[in-house]
């Protein structure tokens, strides 16, 4: 059952936040990384790795956006573009539209590279602006560049966008049809994503993103370049969602307008809020949770339903209903998320620990 | 040259003048106080040297470069650091990050290093950890290192401002209302620590209140009210200073 995977995961994740000492933290995240990889050899099916190599895909976007949104705190609601950038990036030169047929490794770098552009044009214009009307012009964004892709009929495929993606090849073998492949890249892509966040974090320009976060005029009077380090956080977090989306594309082998909309830059924010922002363990368990309760939980349930009740309900369209439940009960009873780091738990709890008198 | 340099500078809100035609010069190595009534105008001037607001006449350079229409971030360049009259520290970050980030300008790592934790990273970071916690020794407060700055004593607060300006090595470094809030004992470490900082190189303008404090502190006053120099010189001659005496008694802070 999927359940076995997420549960070790998260149960692993848990763990990892819990235990002080730095070598059995780092004992259970290669005895999980062990179990991940070698798992599959003895348990589990291609319709259970399809949806963890999703999860893994989503745990990779929520890294990314937790470096704008929990690093830098600057609230991104439209992150779901960089996402569509990246597979219409793979959807476009990886397929019959235009005969391009570029093989998949180069495109992880290039998606990645335009996102990360796009991420510094939209951030250029508008990362002057604070707070709510910084959430509202990245919201625009985000429903602009899926109706781009929708309305650029001749090179996108309009609404129903492009089918039949070229399948990845890894050193001329095929990845063929199934979805290992991609579970186990995403997996690798999900290491990257968390040696970048924690190197960021530990770094000058991650120093620099808290201090913004925390008192913008404070940070300036230290000398730091206010708008290139949120431009950076602008960048990298969209260049993982590029690479996400590329992921994403191939493996669906399609792309089309509705798979990049608000519900997705939603249902990202809300693994952050969930898992606890800005803390990369508690964001990894935020989208296990989500992912797990979208791709294999509801449908699980609607089945149930279905079948006690002989009806033919589509408890899909009430995921939103579930989402707010979810946010609703985390801000009424942990507002900081299930795995805050220590910054955030002190900020929204007011109970820190007092100082010894020095 | 002088490293501060002011010349008949006037700032304005709306109809309120709340810096009126200040001409000031503070030497290198000084520690130079400027004293006032409440909302005479002392803050308004930091701020406009640190570029918040901008001066709508006259002419600031601090070390003969002209500051203009530079950033907070390029005056930070310059060399100048400072303290805030109400503190703003970041809050939900432990005393030593608080000081690292005060150290940015010190550092050259890129965000090539930053994302990939290079060799240069690594080092510059165990550097900059290294020196914090000798800032903090340094004014006092070693042993708070790990402690959020929100949930310290406000004295040590106070303190751990002063360190993150520091931590720039600041040619110019400006303190607003640095003894606000602290008892008489704490006050006497202050004057101590600010006579250290000043035999560390760097140039003390202090903006203060207790009277006691800033004789025994400055070399040089300079007077405002209402926005306006009245009064500049040695303690003593700013004692006796008619302007100052009718201030003083005539609207008492
Ligand atoms: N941003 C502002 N807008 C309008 N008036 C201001 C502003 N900042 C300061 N003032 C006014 O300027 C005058 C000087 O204030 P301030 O420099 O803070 O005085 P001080 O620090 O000497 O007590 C006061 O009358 C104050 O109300
Ligand atoms: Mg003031």
């Amino acid at each position: 059952m999927i359940y076995a995977y997420a549960f070790v995961a998260i149960a692993a994740c848990v763990a990892i936040e819990r235990f002080h000492n730095r070598k059995a933290k780092i004992a259970i995240a290669l005895a999980l990384a062990a179990f991940l990889a070698v798992g599959p050899r003895f348990y589990g099916n291609e319709a259970i790795f399809s949806v963890l190599a999703d999860a893994a895909v989503y745990v990779m976007l929520a890294l990314g956006l937790n470096i704008v949104v929990g690093f830098a705190g600057l609230l991104d609601l439209g992150y779901a573009a960089f996402f569509a950038i990246g597979a219409y990036t793979y959807g476009m030169l990886a397929s019959p539209q235009f005969g391009l047929h570029l093989p998949f490794w180069a495109l992880l770098f290039l998606a990645a590279a335009l996102a990360a552009l796009f991420g510094a044009l939209l951030g250029a214009p508008t990362l002057r602006l604070h707070g709510d009307y910084l959430a509202i012009v990245t919201l625009g964004f985000g429903e602009i560049v899926p109706q781009i892709f929708q309305n650029l009929t001749k090179y996108t495929g309009g609404p129903n966008g492009i089918a039949a993606l070229d399948v990845p090849t890894f050193f001329g073998h095929s990845f063929g049809a199934s979805v290992m492949p991609y579970y186990y890249i995403a997996l690798v892509g999900i290491v990257l994503a968390l040696w970048i966040s924690r190197n960021l974090r530990e770094s000058r320009l991650g120093r620099a993103w808290m201090a913004i976060r925390e008192d913008e005029l404070a940070a300036k009077h230290a000398g730091i370049d206010v708008l290139r380090s949120k431009l950076a956080a602008f960048a990298i977090g969209a260049s993982f969602s590029g690479i996400g989306g590329v992921l994403f594309a191939a493996k669906l082998a399609l792309v089309s307008p509705d798979l990049f909309g608000f519900q997705v830059s939603v249902l990202i924010v809300s693994m952050l809020v969930l898992g606890g922002m800005g803390n990369i363990v508690g964001v990894v368990v935020g989208s296990l949770i989500l992912t797990i309760v979208n791709s294999a939980l509801l449908p699980q349930l609607n089945s149930l339903v279905d079948a006690s009740f002989h009806t033919t309900v589509d408890l899909s369209n009430i995921h939103f209903l579930i989402y707010g439940a979810i946010l609703v009960g985390i801000m009424l009873f942990r507002p900081e998320g299930l795995l805050p780091n220590r910054e955030r738990r002190a900020e929204l709890r007011n109970s820190g620990e007092v100082e010894a008198e020095a | 040259m002088s490293l501060l340099d002011l010349v008949e500078v006037t700032k304005r809100f709306g109809a309120l003048t709340a810096v009126s035609n200040v001409t000031l010069k503070v030497e290198e190595g000084a520690i130079f106080g400027i004293i006032g009534p409440n909302g005479a105008g002392k803050s308004t001037l930091f701020n406009l040297l640190t570029a918040i607001y901008r001066f709508d006449e006259g002419r600031i350079s601090v070390d003969g470069t002209s500051i203009a229409g530079l950033t907070t971030q390029r005056i930070a360049r310059l060399g100048v650091a400072r303290t805030f009259q109400n503190l703003r520290l970041f809050g939900n970050a432990s005393a030593l990050t608080n000081v690292m980030v005060g150290e940015h300008l010190a550092l050259h790592s890129n965000i090539i290093d930053s994302l990939l934790d290079t060799a240069r990273e690594r080092r510059e970071r165990k550097e900059a950890e290294r020196r914090a916690r000798e800032l903090l020794r340094f004014v006092g407060i070693a042993g708070v290192d790990e402690h959020f700055a929100r949930n310290l004593s406000y004295g040590t607060q106070r303190r751990l401002e002063i360190a993150r300006a520091l931590a720039a090595r600041p040619r110019l470094l400006l303190l607003d209302e640095p003894a606000a809030g602290l008892n008489p004992s704490e006050k006497q470490d202050l004057l101590a620590l600010i006579r250290a900082i000043r035999d560390t190189g760097a140039t003390v303008l202090l903006i203060e209140h207790d009277m006691g404090l800033v004789m025994n502190l400055c070399e040089r006053i300079a007077v405002l009210d209402y926005g306006e120099k009245i009064a500049e010189g040695t303690p003593s001659e700013i004692r006796e200073h008619p302007r100052v005496i009718e201030a003083y008694l005539g609207a008492p802070a």
